[in-house]
């Protein structure tokens, strides 16, 4: 007697493009279908949507309610954006590219720097060599025949899939209006300074001359960096292990002053005053088993403490405009709280039925990247948010 | 799978409707034994009650199946005794139905991890002795034949990632377990 045991699993194959025809096409193609959305950076009447490893969807934002796709910009390996001016900045697997955006519709490449994100060298078991660059992956699904039992029968077929730094920026004058990012990004515009996170390290890139970024410093800050987010002067980068502060009065070149050290977890984190709210999540590489809200006193920069902590389901991205608070919970939706009191939060609104991963709140305008599409609300009346429109994902 | 099931309760429902006509009596059969694959030998459970009639049974089954993947076959059972020689004679029986898994679906937070397991056809077949006990209808039951079931597990895990959502790898498998089945029950 034979027993038939049978396995079907997906395996990846990379398709390769030379260099110089993946540069070439670095520019603004016909719109492309939204498939996996990452990261969200809004500038202006547009909305630069990230399309993982893809490239960067250009979105025409003049009526939330009604927002339309006008563009593609094929950028493999793109997980984080930001825009200055009439410059976009995005990584493309190892390197940074700079996009003239003048006109967001006829973009084109400028140039790259080389060796910004190293660890994106890897992907997905594969190395790209110096000539040529992963632009796809074709997708086989594969039945094989098994012989022994279920636990010893799981070879991961995508070590590290899509792994790696992805995000985006945020604000700062001086130079050409700067966009706004949301708290997942990696990237991050205050006046005239870029700055980057990769895995462990932060770096700054001088863009007095916009589609000229020249880098000034790079410092190690600590492993597992996530997050980066300006408030004030300050640099809040989030990694998996604390929340850690960077002054930039000398914009060039951060100084470490503060850090606030929590069990290893993701979290995204924003600041606002006197308070930064981390959302700390479990889940593979984040570990741990807990999901929260903490509010961190930074009254003293030099010295963080924990305020309060709140309950989550599994939060992700967060957005804050005045005393709303916005929070990603994951599958268990969007919830707005009245933020008045850092130490007191409460909720005001759970919209469900959508699993949310990121925010940004703007002129009573929520954008919402979630894994179903990305969503507009009206939040003018944060108890009663209003559904404007919905781009939706077409896996 | 669904229509073979239909057929054979729909079978079952006007053998027994016939037969209700000329006094079919309860019965109940009881059986406890294993069964045997390439991959291993495991306990089954099962009773089956149902009408009995003449040289005819029929009922609706359920037991406990530990072969590979524990699970719960739900089935129509139908056996004739021949070759009746007092209170013993020979036994053919034929089972059908749907084997359902024990544990269904779970969920790990972490790592995050569905795993999700799905039903199956559950058939058997085979030949047996019957030996009367007592005044009443008791009997000693054997039987050794063929037993299949089929089973689907399904596990999605998600990988790391700092933008979400992210990727998953899904993993389908497909069980179709031949063995060799044994049982001994009691019936009344």
């Amino acid at each position: 007697m034979k027993d038939k045991l049978t396995k079907t699993y997906s395996i990846f194959i990379p398709v390769y493009k030379e260099k110089n025809e993946v540069y070439a096409n670095i520019k603004s193609n016909a719109p492309a279908v939204i498939q996996q959305p990452g990261k969200i950076f809004l500038y202006g009447n547009y909305i630069f949507l990230n399309e993982i490893d893809k490239g960067v969807h250009i979105i025409d934002n003049s009526n939330p309610a009604n927002p339309v796709v006008k563009a593609f910009i094929n950028i493999p390996g793109n997980l984080d954006i930001a825009v200055k001016g009439n410059t976009l900045y995005a990584d493309l697997y190892t390197d940074l590219v700079v996009v003239d955006i003048s006109d967001p519709l006829q973009a084109s490449f400028v140039k790259y720097v080389p060796h910004v994100f190293p660890e994106r060298n890897y992907t997905n078991g594969f190395r790209a060599d110096s000539n040529r660059i992963i632009v796809d992956w074709i997708k086989k699904d594969t039945t094989v025949d098994i012989n022994t039992v279920c636990n010893s029968c799981s070879p991961a077929q995508l070590a590290d899939f899509g792994g790696g730094p992805r995000g985006a920026g945020n604000a700062g004058p001086s130079g050409g209006p700067v966009g706004i990012a949301g708290s997942m990004a990696r990237f991050s515009i205050v006046n005239n300074y870029l700055y980057t996170v990769n895995k462990s390290a932060l770096t700054s890139f001088n863009i007095s001359i916009t589609n000229d970024p020249v880098r000034t410093a790079t410092q190690q800050v600590t492993s597992n960096i996530e997050t980066i987010y300006p408030f004030s002067n300050k640099l809040f980068i989030g990694s998996m292990t604390g929340m850690f502060i960077y002054d930039i009065s000398n914009p060039a070149t951060p100084v470490a002053q503060g850090q606030f050290a929590h069990a290893r977890r993701c979290d995204p984190v924003i600041a606002d005053g006197n308070y930064a709210y981390v959302t700390l999540r479990n889940g593979t590489a984040c570990t741990g088993s807990t999901n929260q809200l903490d509010v961190v006193n930074i009254t003293n920069i030099n010295a963080p403490t924990l305020a309060k902590t709140y309950l989550m389901t599994n939060p992700h991205g967060l957005a804050k405009d005045n005393n709303v608070l916005f929070i990603c919970d994951g599958k268990d939706g969007l919830k707005v709280y009245d933020a008045a009191d850092p130490l007191n939060i409460l909720l005001k609104k759970r919209v469900t039925g959508i699993e949310t991963f990121d925010a940004i709140a703007w002129n009573n305008n929520l954008l919402v990247v979630a894994k179903d599409g990305l969503y507009q609300y009206d939040y003018s009346d944060p108890v009663n948010l209003v559904q404007r429109s919905k781009l939706t994902v077409n896996r | 799978m669904k229509k073979t099931v239909i057929t054979i309760f729909l079978f079952l429902g006007i053998v027994i409707c016939l037969h209700a006509q000329k006094k079919p009596g309860f019965s109940s059969q009881n059986y406890v034994g294993f069964v045997a694959g390439k991959t291993d030998v495991h306990l089954q459970l099962q009773t089956i009650n149902g009408l009995k009639w003449k040289s005819w049974f029929g009922g609706i089954g359920a037991g406990i199946d530990w072969y590979y993947l524990r699970s719960i076959p739900v089935f129509a059972s139908v056996n004739r005794s021949f070759l009746q020689k007092g209170k013993r004679s020979l036994l053919l029986s034929a089972d059908a139905g749907i084997n359902f898994p024990w544990r269904g679906n779970i969920y790990y937070d972490f790592p995050p991890y569905d795993h999700k397991q799905y039903s199956g056809l559950y058939c058997a077949g085979g030949v047996g002795y019957k030996f009367g006990v007592g005044k009443a209808d008791n009997a000693i039951l054997m039987q050794l034949g063929y037993s299949f079931k089929r089973l689907g597990e399904k596990t999605t895990s998600v990988y790391y990632c700092l933008t979400p959502p992210c990727p998953e790898n899904i993993e389908r498998f497909d069980y179709r377990l031949n063995r060799v089945s044994f049982r001994l029950g009691w019936g009344f």
